[in-house]
């Protein structure tokens, strides 16, 4: 909220100033976001001086001049009767906000470029006058900030009210609570006295069939106005205030608004048939053309004002244009009303609409202020634009305000703010905010005043006491407290486990959003994969970000895209978090924390030892291994085919527990390449990190280290191409011979000395016996059934 | 006929042969052509019997005398050669870059993260989780703001029914904890939320640490206590604080916590908007419709929570001014961490 520091100093005998006052708002809870200078958005405008002035073309009235603010000119297309050569006047370039609300932008007016405007008084908010344009002396210097040369200043506090305070929503609320937390004293405010008496009943009638709604709704009738501009001074607090002036009616109507924090509207009077108001329900099929222009349906969630036979406004949003007050208007119903903040809210969400009453409605007005709002409202609509008030006002008071009781325990105040205040010193903060306290036997008695809603608990009592006694000035002390930490589980440590070993590896961590484009469905070919069934957000912010993610991949292909085409094309990195997996009849979706991973281009940094190589297969698969090595996973298998629709057969893995699949690794398809701008190799991999901590190895145990040496011998083999080296190698680790300790893959070879079709592969046998050192004819011995074994299960020969 | 001046001719030039030599060979043949069984000087020295008695002594004793320096100079030039050569290696350049061992580094905002949580857990809290989509139920209303709340403006929500959204804050986890367990209670709960907002200060994702204490006797000294711990171990001892009242649904009172400048140290500068102040978290006395909400007996329990973003701090911490850099990934920002 706006607000002029002036204004607000009628009502409160400040001594601070307002950068003063800012800051004791701010630290009693109310925070002050800035003092700026109301004129601050006429800063671009400057003292120009007319060089030249030419008639228009194609217009009799306008000018074409131009005008030099001593560094350049500008072309401006002009209609002021005073213009005339060497005349110093104020220019607004494009992107200049006038106190008309006319925001300046270059233009084209019949058919001659103009690029900005020369200024009237009131276009300045100097004065009223709008014919002919601010004339400076000579002395003033070209160039200059107008908004400086005329000491335009008027300083405007924006205050951050938060949703409780609707009591902090205007002038005089701000006024009582600067009050409150300064050592100044609130002028009170009392509404004029008009006259009161019947006659208004003989003339309208309002009936409130929805009093769980409106809990109360005043009104009164003005007749033989004449609706014309506001005076200038009413104008310039609206716009200080970052209102625009409309006409005198609307204009008080908002400055009381603004002044008191009370809604009001004004209708006009001939134009509500049947000459009366009812608050209703909208009825289904309902419309409404509100003031902003737009046709509105209405359903019955929504409460309106009606006439005799239509909605004339939505209650507490805004008004009908068939009844709002013109150039043409005599007679006025002035409206003043409580609506309950839920329903208001509730229309102003499925409308879609809000404005200064509805904001200030769900926040909550003040019940017992709604005549005051009336009476000074109905009184300035007089003073203004003449009439006459009709004896008497309506009432409706369904629902009277009934003061609460709120019971404090000073015990309660010490326990939660660890301070002894006496009794005395309680009530006095409390009277600071106008709660009456009356004591009790043991607890005080608070009754808070009709606008302060957020009131009724001790507990808010408490936050009164305390943020009026000062938040610093309160102990501070450190817990006492049972032990109760406990220690991290074994998920959460396998998870920082896991991103230490795979920085270590070389990988970068990223962080990717969990929304992803639904095209990324087509994109990896999943149309018939379960992970095509996303969560969808209803209100997204974009297409890119419209569904809950099934899979990491599409995030981090997004980042490789964003490195490769900004000059980082060699990429090794891991995203760990979750994805979302809905579950039919459940509202909430499973969500899983994977880890996935991309590697591509070169496989070490540029370097004087290395020669360049690109990465392949082996270092996807050798990452993954040595990251479930250092993880302690136990059992997980690579099997060659990841059965994955974007990853090529030939080149991809399927990572198994047993028959379980927990994740893939492999090279990304050239169609998917291409879909991404991307050329390949790319590899990925993604694991279920919750399947994969099940195969954690939580519990270790020794092994003696060997007292005796090993032997080695080496076995090459010659088998067709087609025999996976994995197969061999697999086998001869399951052989159980006695000291036989371990097999090595130690060569592949092709060429010289093996046929075409076939491979050679080197193995490399450890046998160690426990007690003893081996000799050779044993060790001979056991190799050659090794070997005897091998031969008989492959068909491969010895080399 | 050997004399005294021949011989001091003979010794300098062999020392002049001993400093000349490049290695240890040219040594060695230094050493044999003077020193050696029919070396230059021992042929003196074997001769020495056949000079004039006269002679005898005075040549017998320079001679030995320049053996005695001649071995001395060899033993040096040895050492130094063996110097010389351990001191350099043909074909090494030890100016030249190692070998890259590449390491990967860990995300800006999980390294912040845990920076975090590790101060809270020495301080006795335990780690808290709860889903990210989540029910209207714990995201608002068992958080004491009801479904027509104005307070629901605070928090613009991603929703995905009527009743599911993207949770808008950790503080979900609050309840569904308590819901849980029994009081006592200290646990923070670090992990993504989400709202509809993306410009330089705000991106749709981030990330948040709750805290929450429970007991029979905790009070707002507690809450600045724990936080202003928590805000000289995370900026430095010399970091002051105030505490603001401020409004938020489930706590009352509630409480901002402002730290005095990291960039300006509190003369005021850009990133305070001039006032010496930055904001850093949200805090308050645990609302008693909370403790309600999940079946706590409000006049039993007391309690305080927080919730941080860490995003906020991460950026203060390094310095970085648009938050959108957290979620491009763009490795040259990721590895100045």
């Amino acid at each position: 909220m706006l607000v002029p520091y002036n204004w607000l100093k009628e009502w409160v005998d400040l001594k601070e100033g307002p950068e003063e006052l800012a800051q004791r708002l701010t630290l009693t809870g109310l925070e002050v976001e800035g003092v700026f200078n109301a004129y601050e958005d006429l800063a671009p405008v400057t003292v120009v001086r007319v060089v030249s002035v030419a008639p228009h073309p194609h217009a009799e009235k306008l000018k074409v001049c131009q005008v030099s603010d001593g560094e350049r000119d500008y072309q401006v297309v002009c209609g002021a009767p005073n213009v005339r050569e060497g005349l110093k006047t104020a220019f607004a370039p494009p992107g200049t906000v006038l106190f008309t609300g006319e925001k300046i932008s270059e233009a084209e007016i019949r058919g001659v470029r103009s690029e900005g405007v020369l200024c009237s008084p009131y276009e300045l908010g100097v004065e009223a006058k709008k014919d002919g344009l601010i004339a400076f002396s000579d002395e003033v210097s070209l160039g200059r900030k107008v908004i400086e040369v005329l000491g335009l200043y008027e300083p405007v506090l924006e205050v951050a009210v938060t949703p409780n305070r609707g009591d902090c929503l205007s002038i005089y609320g701000l006024a009582r609570e600067a009050a409150a937390v300064t050592e100044s004293v609130l002028r009170p405010f009392s509404p004029p006295s008009l006259p009161l008496g019947e006659e208004i009943f003989a003339e309208t009638s309002v009936v409130i069939e929805v009093p769980e709604l409106c809990f109360r709704y005043a009104g009164r009738l003005i007749k033989g106005v004449q609706v014309s501009e506001s005076p200038f001074e009413i104008q310039k607090r609206l716009w200080f205030c970052g209102l625009r002036p409309i006409n005198n009616v609307v204009d008080v109507t908002n400055y009381v608004l603004l002044f008191l924090g009370q809604p009001l509207h004004a209708f006009d009077f001939d134009l509500l048939e049947g000459r009366r108001i009812i608050v209703r329900r909208a009825r289904p099929g309902e419309k409404i053309l509100t003031l902003d222009g737009v046709e509105r349906p209405l359903d019955e969630g929504i409460m309106v004002i009606a006439d005799a036979s239509r909605p004339v406004a939505v209650a507490g949003i805004m008004g009908g244009e068939e009844t709002a007050v013109t150039g043409k208007t005599k007679n006025i119903f002035l409206e003043s009303a409580w609506f309950n903040p839920s329903s208001i809210r509730r229309s102003s969400q499925r409308l879609k609409l809000s404005s200064e009453s509805s904001y200030r409605f769900e926040r909550g007005v003040d019940p017992e202020g709604v005549i005051n709002g009336l009476e000074l409202a109905a009184s300035l609509i007089q003073e203004l634009a003449g009439g006459e008030i009709v004896p008497g006002r309506v009432d409706e008071y369904p629902r009277p305000y009934v003061a609460r009781e709120i019971r404090l325990s000073p015990k309660r105040v010490s326990l939660y703010l660890k301070v002894d205040l006496p009794q005395e010193k309680l009530i006095d903060l409390l009277k600071k905010v106008e709660v009456k306290v009356e004591r009790g036997v043991e607890d005080l008695i608070c009754v808070p005043p009709s606008y302060r809603h957020d009131l009724t608990l001790p507990e808010d009592l408490i936050e009164e006491i305390a943020r009026l006694y000062g938040y610093d000035k309160l102990p501070v002390a450190v817990p006492r407290a049972e032990i109760v930490g406990r220690p991290p589980r074994p998920f959460d440590r396998l998870l920082r486990r896991a991103r230490e070993i795979l920085t270590a590896l070389g990988l970068f961590e990223v962080i990717n959003y969990s929304f992803i484009s639904p095209r990324f469905v087509s994109l990896l070919g999943l149309e018939d994969d379960p992970r095509a069934r996303t969560l969808s957000l209803a209100n997204p912010l974009s297409e890119e970000q419209a569904v809950m993610r099934t899979t990491l991949i599409p995030g981090l292909l997004q980042t490789a895209r964003v490195n490769v085409f900004r000059e980082v094309p060699d990429l090794k990195i891991f995203e760990i978090g979750r994805v979302f997996w809905p579950r039919e009849g459940e509202p909430l979706p499973e969500e899983r924390h994977f880890l996935a991973g991309l590697l591509c281009g070169r496989a070490h940094p540029p370097s004087c030892h290395q020669r360049p190589r690109l990465l392949d297969f082996y270092d996807l698969k050798g990452v993954l291994e040595s990251f479930c090595h250092a993880l302690g996973v136990r059992g997980l298998c690579f099997e060659p085919g990841a059965g994955e629709p974007f990853l090529l057969p030939a080149l991809s893995v399927a990572l198994k527990a047993g028959e379980e699949k927990i994740g893939f690794a492999g090279a990304l398809r050239d169609d998917v390449l291409e879909k991404l701008d991307l050329s390949g190799p790319i590899f990925v991999f993604e694991l279920d990190l919750e399947k994969l901590c099940h195969l954690v190895e939580t519990k270790k145990t020794y092994q003696p280290l060997p007292k005796f040496p090993a032997t080695f011998r080496d076995l090459a083999l010659v088998v067709p191409e087609e025999l996976p080296a994995g197969d061999v190698l697999a086998f001869a680790r399951e052989l159980s011979f006695p000291h036989l300790e371990d097999v090595q893959l130690i060569d592949v070879y092709r060429g010289k000395g093996v046929p075409a079709g076939e491979k050679s592969l080197t193995l490399r046998f450890v046998y160690r016996a426990k007690d003893r050192t081996l000799r050779d004819e044993e060790v001979n011995d056991l190799h050659q059934q090794v070997t005897e074994a091998i031969l008989s299960r492959f068909k491969a020969k010895l080399r | 006929m050997v004399d005294e001046k021949s011989l001091e001719e003979l010794k300098k030039k062999a020392l002049s042969e001993i400093k000349e030599a490049e290695d240890e060979k040219g040594l060695e043949a230094a050493r044999v052509k003077f020193l050696g069984r029919k070396g230059e000087l021992t042929r003196i020295l074997k001769s020495i019997a056949q000079l004039p008695p006269e002679l005898k002594p005075v040549i017998g004793r320079l001679a030995n005398q320049i053996k005695k320096e001649l071995e001395a100079a060899l033993k040096e030039a040895q050492q130094e050669l063996k110097k010389k050569k351990e001191s350099r290696l043909p074909g090494v350049d030890l100016t030249l870059p190692g070998r890259p061992y590449p390491l990967g580094k860990l995300h800006p905002i999980t390294q912040v993260m845990t920076e975090l949580c590790e101060i809270f857990l020495r301080m006795g809290f335990s780690i808290a989780t709860g889903p990210e989509v989540e029910l209207d139920y714990y995201n608002f209303e068992a958080l004491n703001i009801p479904p027509d709340h104005p307070a629901r403006d605070m928090q613009a929500t991603f929703y995905l029914t009527d009743k599911v959204l993207l949770r808008t804050h950790t503080s979900p986890i609050q309840i569904r904890t308590m819901e849980r367990e029994k009081p006592p209670l200290r646990i923070i709960a670090p992990g993504k939320v989400y709202r509809c907002d993306s410009d330089v200060t705000h991106t749709p994702m981030f990330h948040q640490i709750e805290g929450l204490m429970v007991d029979r006797d905790v009070s707002f000294a507690d809450l600045k206590g724990v936080l202003s711990v928590f805000a000289r171990e995370i900026f430095g001892e010399e970091t002051r604080v105030r505490f603001r009242p401020s409004y938020f649904p489930f706590t009352e009172p509630s409480v901002e916590m402002d730290i005095s400048c990291v960039i300006c140290g509190g003369e005021g500068c850009r990133v305070c908007g001039q006032t010496g102040w930055l904001e850093i978290l949200g805090a308050g006395m645990v609302h008693p419709n909370v403790f309600r909400a999940v079946g706590y007996d409000p006049e039993q329990w007391v309690g305080f929570a927080f919730g941080l973003g860490v995003e906020r701090i991460t950026m203060l911490k390094f310095g970085i001014d648009d938050i959108r850099l957290f979620y491009e990934n763009h490795l040259r920002f990721l590895e100045q961490f």
